[in-house]
């Protein structure tokens, strides 16, 4: 199984428009994914609550490519990608999805970008099945289409024999699975995943990997956050670098990370290392 | 998102003292359990300034009922012993019901000294046992138990020995009220992993305290002089575990001594056995803490509802909406309610004068059932994100959460509508009532849909209690629901007064014109809401997210 995607679902995958949801031909030329001043502030403004998360970030996310997005807890990844994908306004700023406005026409957005949002409530009443199923009847896609592609990426996720269970009695990695197959079943061109990775099993973990490569191979863009640079720099082939609101480094992985590994980079961009175990001398067995 | 009361302490412990852990007596440990318990309750209370104000209005209300109490009590000691007795027998007993059946009700009620966030801990079952017995008399409502306990000594004050024996059965009475309620909260914890167990529980036991009322008041209804009948049912009671500690005051001061101490006996026996099956159940609780009960995979093809619609968005979220409606307590606490509210009116309506009330059930049920909807994005929670993500149109959202309802709420609106006609007969005021009950579904769904889309209050987050008190309620929710409300009602008097009117004229043309309001009306109401309402949803669904992810 180490490229389940292959004979199952692979026809369903590769990002040309359905004739049910019919999203607007890609621009060429532009950018899967391209944020211009953005920038959000939370609470109001000019007062001493408010807090900056994200601060004037520009950033391309070029066509076809696998974009690694890293920063520390609470830099901005999640609220940046939230404004990305429409679930957040910006407080400036613009985003365009291949050249769509996705503040202007967030319908015409919607339909190219499959988006796996971090730390929401999912309808976990409905079984595993009825929650892809739902995902695509909400995006006015033909039934038959629907439980088709739902079949396979239920397969695809290793999720066949749950298929019928509750999403709430699933384990937080089958949740992401299945959160992860509601975002694919549009067949979008471009993957916006917020910690798909967290909490799911090694061999899950490498089942994703291989879709989301096949789906990158097949002219798709991904865009992962991570805290977790290995992984980064073993799976993606661009990287940008977060750090409390902004954008410290960007392009391809090897561009960023410089010669050293991306995790040593990282620290040395972000800094705040402390030094080893420095303050707790006490902490050893007795 | 664990325990956000903890990380927002002010001082964060040290980490340094790690030998204390060791030479810690029992009472330390237990006086930081306590500590932990106060600290948690101070961070919830001063999160936000609203909450801050919303919790001082509750307190304020609290202490006005506390008041009351204590000032009724103190007044009861001017009475005779044995009316002293009789009521204090009463409340007590009904105290300490309250107590213990609370947790079965509020499920995980009190959550911050739960085993199982404590399983992990260095802690014994008995030095687990002691810090939430005493963490128990640090929240609202220990504090007001034993306050009204201590005001209650005073009731006994025209005998001395009385007092005497009041204040020794004091920490005897506290005991028994901590150790059961802790017992059932125990007992709970267990149950809590069978999801649907404890969901159907707290539904007969929400059925249950609502039909309490009606029973109640029909039974005194029934017996002519239950007054008189009451020191019966305090010398009945008197002699159970839940009331016996009550009466030892009262018959020290009649030098009863052998009943006075079978009383305590009996009432120590019961502490006794509450406090061993209560340190069983801990001790299961603390040790199986993280063993999740899953239920087992169903393996039956196809997506069920959704098979079996239209293809089309609205469709959809009807499907998904009905689903919740059957699946979701949140929901279905408000189906089980509405058979509830007919026993309430129907009781209340057999008393002289109140019979009009009975007609009113059509309306009634349709109102609530509609209202039911104006907070369906907030029960969604951030799971709504998933509409915002697909770019579901305002308007097919709007639509499919109302014919969800409509599925729902027409049956047993027509039953509510039906049953005082088949019952009491007066046929001809069903056209008038029917105008009402599509004026108040329609209408009101139309209302709440507007409503929903634009205005948001806390409520019990997805999993969770029906009877949770969500975090974060303020008085301005407060408002917002007591105005959706209001404005449901203001809706129905169009129809509601042509009733009337045929009511007081005795002429059927009225009612057949209220009837043609509530059908041309209601429809009206409920579409213009709907694209009203889906307007406003997509102009800013982003910032409702934004809202309900606030409740947790």
């Amino acid at each position: 199984m180490s490229h389940p995607f292959s004979a199952a679902a692979a026809p369903d995958l590769p990002p040309h428009p359905s004739a049910a949801s019919s999203p607007p031909p890609p621009r060429a030329g532009e950018p899967a994914l391209s944020v211009r001043g953005l920038v959000r502030v939370f609470g109001r403004p000019g007062t001493p609550e408010a807090k900056v998360a994200v601060d004037r970030v520009d950033l391309d996310v070029p066509r076809g490519s696998f974009f690694g997005l890293v920063g520390r807890n609470g830099a901005g990844k999640t609220t940046m990608l939230s404004m990305a994908t429409g679930l957040l306004r910006p407080t400036a700023g613009s985003v365009r999805v291949t050249g769509v406005d996705v503040w202007a026409e967030p319908r015409r957005a919607k339909q190219l970008m499959g988006v796996l949002p971090d730390g929401v409530h999912l309808f976990d009443r409905l079984t595993g099945r009825q929650l892809v199923t739902y995902s695509g009847l909400l995006r006015g896609m033909d039934r038959e289409t629907v439980a088709r592609r739902t079949e396979d990426l239920l397969h695809a996720m290793d999720l066949s024999g749950d298929a019928g269970t509750q999403v709430q009695d699933y384990s937080a990695g089958m949740t992401k699975k299945i959160a992860l197959a509601g975002a694919l079943i549009h067949a979008p061109s471009l993957l916006v995943l917020d910690e798909p990775f967290e909490s799911v099993d090694p061999v899950s973990a490498a089942n994703i990997r291989a879709i989301l490569h096949a789906f990158v191979a097949a002219g798709g863009t991904v865009v992962v956050s991570s805290h977790v640079m290995d992984l980064v720099q073993r799976m993606c082939d661009h990287v940008a670098v977060l750090d409390r609101g902004r954008v410290l480094a960007a392009g391809t992985v090897d561009e960023v990370r410089a010669g050293a590994s991306l995790e040593d980079r990282f620290v040395e961009l972000v800094g705040g290392r402390a030094g080893a175990g420095e303050g707790l001398s006490w902490l050893r067995p007795e | 998102m664990a325990a956000p009361g903890v990380n927002r302490a002010g001082t964060v412990p040290p980490l340094a003292p790690a030998p204390a852990v060791h030479g810690a007596g029992s009472a330390v440990l237990v006086g930081r359990l306590v500590g932990l318990k106060a600290r948690i309750l101070l961070n919830t209370v001063t999160r936000s300034t609203w909450v801050l104000v919303g919790t001082i209005l509750g307190a304020a209300y609290f202490l006005f009922v506390l008041a009351f109490a204590v000032l009724g009590l103190v007044l009861l000691g001017g009475q005779d012993l044995s009316l002293v007795r009789t009521v204090l027998v009463l409340a007590g007993g009904g105290t300490t019901l309250a107590w213990w059946l609370l947790p079965v009700l509020a499920s995980r009620a009190d959550a911050t000294l739960d085993p199982a966030r404590l399983a992990l801990f260095p802690l014994g079952v008995g030095q687990v046992q002691w810090g939430q017995a005493v963490g128990a008399l640090v929240g609202v409502p220990g504090a007001l138990t034993t306050v009204a306990l201590i005001a209650s000594v005073s009731s006994w004050r025209s005998s001395v020995p009385a007092v005497v024996a009041a204040v020794f059965c004091l920490p005897l009475a506290l005991a028994l009220v901590v150790s059961g309620s802790r017992l059932v909260t125990a007992l709970a914890v267990g149950l809590g992993r069978r999801r649907r167990a404890t969901e159907v529980l707290s539904l007969v036991a929400l059925l249950g305290l609502v039909l309490m009322g009606p029973l109640l008041a029909g039974a005194m209804n029934g017996l002519e002089g239950t007054w008189d009948r009451l020191p019966e049912w305090a010398a009945a009671l008197a002699w159970t575990p839940v009331g016996a500690v009550w009466a030892v005051p009262a018959d020290v001061a009649a030098g009863r001594w052998p009943e006075a101490a079978a009383r305590t006996a009996l009432t120590v026996a019961s502490v006794a056995v509450l406090v061993l099956c209560w340190r069983v159940a801990q001790a299961r609780a603390l040790t199986s803490a993280t063993t999740e009960r899953r239920a087992g995979p169903r393996a039956d093809a196809g997506a069920g509802l959704f098979d079996r619609i239209p293809e089309r968005p609205w469709a959809a979220v009807a499907a998904r909406c009905l689903l919740y409606w059957v699946r979701d307590p949140r929901y279905s606490g408000a189906l089980v309610v509405v058979p509830a509210i007919a026993a309430v009116v129907w009781f209340s309506s057999a008393q002289d004068g109140m019979d009009f009330l009975f007609y009113a059930l059509g309306p009634m049920f349709a109102a609530l059932l509609a209202y039911q909807i104006s907070g369906d994005v907030s029960f969604d929670n951030t799971a709504v994100s998933l509409h915002v993500l697909t770019g579901v149109r305002g308007l097919h959202d709007r639509l499919g959460r109302v014919l969800a309802l409509l599925v729902v709420a027409v049956p047993l609106s027509a039953i509510g509508l039906l049953l005082p006609f088949v019952l009491q007969g007066r046929w001809e005021l069903l056209p008038g009532l029917a105008g009402a009950t599509v004026l108040a579904l329609l209408g009101g769904a139309g209302l709440a849909s507007v409503m929903s889309a634009r205005y948001t209050y806390p409520v019990a987050a997805p999993g969770q209690s029906p009877f949770k008190t969500p975090q974060g309620f303020t008085v301005l929710n407060v408002l917002v629901q007591f105005v959706a409300l209001g404005l449901i009602v203001l809706l129905v008097l169009p129809a509601a007064v042509l009733v009337l009117i045929q009511v007081f004229t005795g002429d059927p043309s009225w009612g057949w014109t209220a009837l043609g309001t509530g059908v041309v009306l209601g429809p009206l109401v409920c579409w213009g809401g709907i694209v009203l309402g889906g307007r406003w949803y997509d102009r800013r669904a982003p910032e409702l997210l934004q809202e309900v992810a606030q409740y947790r």
